[in-house]
């Protein structure tokens, strides 16, 4: 379930659900996920270029680390309010909690923003919030939708929101990818 | 006795269009390619399928891509490596697709030429401090004709009567382009507006994207997923499907999954082929008459420098010390009008418009107090804007682990939605210094020695972007109904890495994905690593078909560049491997004037003739090339 399949989902003029067939990985890819998912753990043919912490590991040490936090606020983290969360999770002097949050953000993404196929992005919320097309092949866009302004998009932008996003522009240079944590690069804003 | 036969390394650009050409001109070829086949029906009968979608987690998750986890690279500075510093980063650099087809898998298919100046850039206008400044030993001349053939078989869409002349002074054109260009994005229409009236001149971008059904694939529709993304319909023209796709049908082998770590030597001058690892990990040697290496610029100097021997001792072919050195990329400038309404960028291929404009060469004050001869920059590519993912990503910036400021930001999509973006590769100086060697300590999967990049900007490119990064944001700044604008020289940020949590040399080199000139060209063997033919001066049936062999980078997408080389040197080795002197005259092609605007039959018969036999004819003529 890490590749959904291709080239069409049935949600723009095609009646088969290809996406919903995942492609099969092969040997040597199903090794890069399983370090992703599992770790290296000690075994060598893993640890080729350093030891890395899996998925599972990462979400057992950060949930586990998350509610040694949020034992300040007397309760587990799942049982704290909504406001103690934040609180926990945007304290930037814990960098335990910022680690296992920058991971944890990536994943989400994939549940929020992604093709539902992968199991989120229920009733296509994430896209209708965000005006988002989605995957629209194989319809596509007409030559009008390409060429002219439509107005049945992301609705028209306050003012001062162009005025402040400047603060966040620095960012688009992207994020490499490191070894060690996979999930931590972002792409900037394309690299042709 | 038959034709000599080729192994090539790596089915990406040069790789690809090497099979094609040798494959057609009777040379049996074997390719070997670590990727595996992600394209249905490759070299088979049928029509060619995808494996891709509209799928941005699946682009997220090294589908196409190489696989960091699995075969990382790592990277310092050159103050890093001054201070004896082996790395700070280990991961993602500068990756490019790991799979059949190579880079064009995703590329955004740009097809602009250098031109005339990019080739003579010593003799034009002088070294440049601290910078590795040479000719290339072909002009723009010499590689027109294949420009010509490649853009052909590609199905390069443009309109020459649109291109500015000081544009077709420096790339001269033969004939017009086999199809017309694409409908013109809105946002770039903006954007090209708003240039009109400070006197710049915006042209549909030469790309490899179908604006008519071209060769059994469909035309565009304008989906929005191309930079980055694999085709779901096969629009798009590239190494895989316009030139592998037909050199397996000709009889190529294609060996996928196949990692090589070594070439085979005969002897001192002459490679006897290559080994590699299966995808069980058993060890095979292929022997052949020819070797083509075509892995990148940075597995190609991974390669030679891994082929070490007695004769060879600091790598194949190393003696003049340049393999792996001269490591150029683009270095990216950014630049965006804001709007209040949705400009949806996002429709149509990544951008069909582009601005010759700030190409350069230009000498304002701010070289002179750099202490730099000139500036140089690049083309635009006008009208786009970043995808849904990226978008989340650029806000966690600001808020790393996400909640409702992030989710309120994304409601408003003003990064994506309201932009139109400009974008500039911009012309990035060889340095001696920025090189690819051998990590001493890090392996990859396969337990050999990772690339080792060496990187820092020069300050050529610095100023460059800062020059021209303003007048980018003039451009959209004057867009019709721009409320907003900004530049953001986002490679000096990078390069300085402010605000990085993962330091300078994490990122300094993320921004591209062009990567060149590690094993150089040149006719001085104690200077560059292979002859005009790309061929290598030090082992006399070794040839290079990548980005390495680039001496300079231009201000123009690479790959475009990248073929029409391939194609040279397999004219070089189909015609008895000597080197090329003049144009040869290409019979091959429709007349010059060509097809007018539109699919002219005869236009299409004629990139389709262009089989072995046809590259074979390139030289015909009487010129000494043939043989």
């Amino acid at each position: 379930m890490i590749h959904a399949g291709g080239p069409f989902s049935n949600r723009h003029g095609s009646s088969r659900d290809d996406f919903a067939d995942f492609i099969a990985l092969d040997k040597h890819a199903e090794l890069g996920w399983r370090i992703r998912i599992e770790g290296s753990l000690g075994i060598k043919a893993r640890e080729f270029a350093g030891p890395i912490a899996g998925l599972q590991q990462i979400y057992t040490i950060g949930l586990k680390h998350l509610n040694e936090v949020g034992s300040r606020f007397g309760v587990d983290f799942a049982s704290a309010t909504s406001v103690q969360q934040d609180l926990i999770i945007t304290d930037q002097t814990d960098s335990a909690t910022q680690a296992f949050g920058g991971t944890a953000f990536a994943n989400t993404l994939d549940a929020q923003y992604g093709a539902p196929e992968y199991g989120g992005n229920q009733g296509l919320v994430g896209w209708q919030y965000t005006h988002y097309s989605g995957d629209v092949q194989p319809n596509g866009f007409s030559d009008d939708q390409v060429t002219t302004l439509d107005t049945g998009g992301s609705p028209p932008l306050p003012l001062a929101a162009a005025r402040n996003i400047q603060a966040l522009l620095p960012g688009l240079r992207g994020r490499a990818t490191p070894h060690s944590a996979p999930w931590l690069g972002r792409p900037p804003f394309k690299r042709g | 006795m038959g034709k000599p036969s080729v192994v090539i390394v790596g089915s990406g650009a040069g790789g690809s269009v090497a099979a094609w050409a040798l494959t057609n001109a009777g040379h049996p070829v074997i390719i070997l390619e670590k990727g595996r086949n992600l394209i249905p029906g490759l070299g088979g009968r049928s029509p060619l399928g995808s494996t891709f979608g509209n799928d941005d987690v699946k682009a997220g998750r090294a589908f196409e891509n190489q696989d960091p986890v699995l075969e990382p690279r790592t990277m310092r500075t050159q103050l890093d490596a001054a201070q004896g510093t082996d790395r700070t980063f280990i991961g993602d650099v500068n990756d490019l697709p790991t799979t059949v087809g190579g880079g064009t898998i995703h590329w955004d298919a740009k097809c602009p030429r250098f031109w005339r100046q990019d080739f003579k850039g010593l003799s034009l206008y002088g070294p440049v401090p601290g910078a590795n400044v040479a000719d290339w030993p072909i002009t723009y001349d010499d590689l027109a004709p294949y420009y010509d053939a490649v853009e052909y078989k590609l199905g390069v869409q443009g309109d020459i009567h649109q291109i500015p002349a000081f544009v077709l002074q420096q790339a001269p054109r033969s004939r017009q382009f086999i199809m017309p260009p694409s409908p013109t994005m809105y946002a770039g229409r903006l954007l090209a507006q708003g240039g009109a009236t400070l006197g710049k001149t915006a042209y549909p971008v030469p790309m490899a994207i179908n604006s008519a059904a071209f060769e059994g694939r469909p035309r565009c529709n304008s989906c929005g997923f191309c930079s980055g993304y694999g085709c779901p319909i096969n629009a798009r023209g590239g190494a895989a499907v316009s030139f592998l796709h037909d050199a397996l049908k000709g009889g190529a082998q294609l060996r996928s999954r196949c990692f090589v770590y070594r070439v085979e030597m005969a002897s001192k001058r002459r490679a006897a082929g290559v080994s590699y690892l299966d995808e069980d990990g058993k060890t095979h040697t292929v022997n052949a008459d020819i070797v083509i290496l075509a892995a990148s610029a940075m597995e190609t100097p991974r390669l030679l420098l891994m082929s070490a021997n007695s004769d060879h001792p600091s790598g194949l072919g190393n003696l003049s010390d340049q393999v792996g050195r001269n490591l150029m990329f683009h270095f990216f400038t950014l630049a965006g009008g804001i709007f209040r309404d949705d400009v949806h960028a996002l429709r149509g291929p990544s951008s069909t418009l582009t601005m010759d404009d700030f190409v350069g060469p230009d000498t304002p004050q701010m070289a002179a107090r750099a202490g730099l001869p000139y500036l140089k920059g690049g083309i635009q590519e006008l009208g786009a804007t970043i995808g849904l993912f990226a978008e989340a990503g650029l806000y966690s910036a600001a808020f790393p682990t996400g909640g409702k400021a992030h989710k309120d930001l994304m409601k408003l999509s003003v990064l994506r939605a309201h932009v139109a973006g400009m974008q500039m590769p911009g012309e990035d100086m060889p340095q001696k210094a920025n090189r690819v060697d051998l990590d001493p300590a890090i392996h990859d999967v396969y337990g050999f020695p990772v690339p080792r990049i060496t990187h820092s900007a020069h300050l050529f490119e610095i100023t460059a972007s800062s020059y021209y990064g303003p007048q980018m944001q003039a451009v959209c700044a004057a867009a019709p109904g721009a409320i907003g604008s900004f530049w953001i020289p986002v490679a000096n940020l990078a390069e300085t890495g402010s605000g990085n949590p993962l330091g300078s040399a994490a990122a300094s080199a993320a921004t591209t994905a062009h990567v060149m000139g590690t094993a150089r060209m040149g006719d001085d063997p104690t200077a560059s690593v292979v002859n005009a033919c790309s061929r290598m001066h030090e082992v006399d049936n070794l040839y290079i078909a990548d980005g390495s062999v680039f001496t300079s980078s231009g201000g123009f997408n690479p790959t475009n560049t990248i073929m029409a080389l391939s194609l040279h040197m397999t004219h070089c080795i189909i015609s008895g491997d000597q080197p090329v002197a003049g144009t040869p005259p290409m019979s091959a092609l429709p007349n010059t004037g060509g097809p007018e605007m539109g699919l002219a039959e005869e236009a299409v018969a004629g990139a389709a003739a262009l089989g072995g036999a046809a590259v074979a004819r390139l030289g015909r003529g009487g010129n000494h090339l043939e043989h």
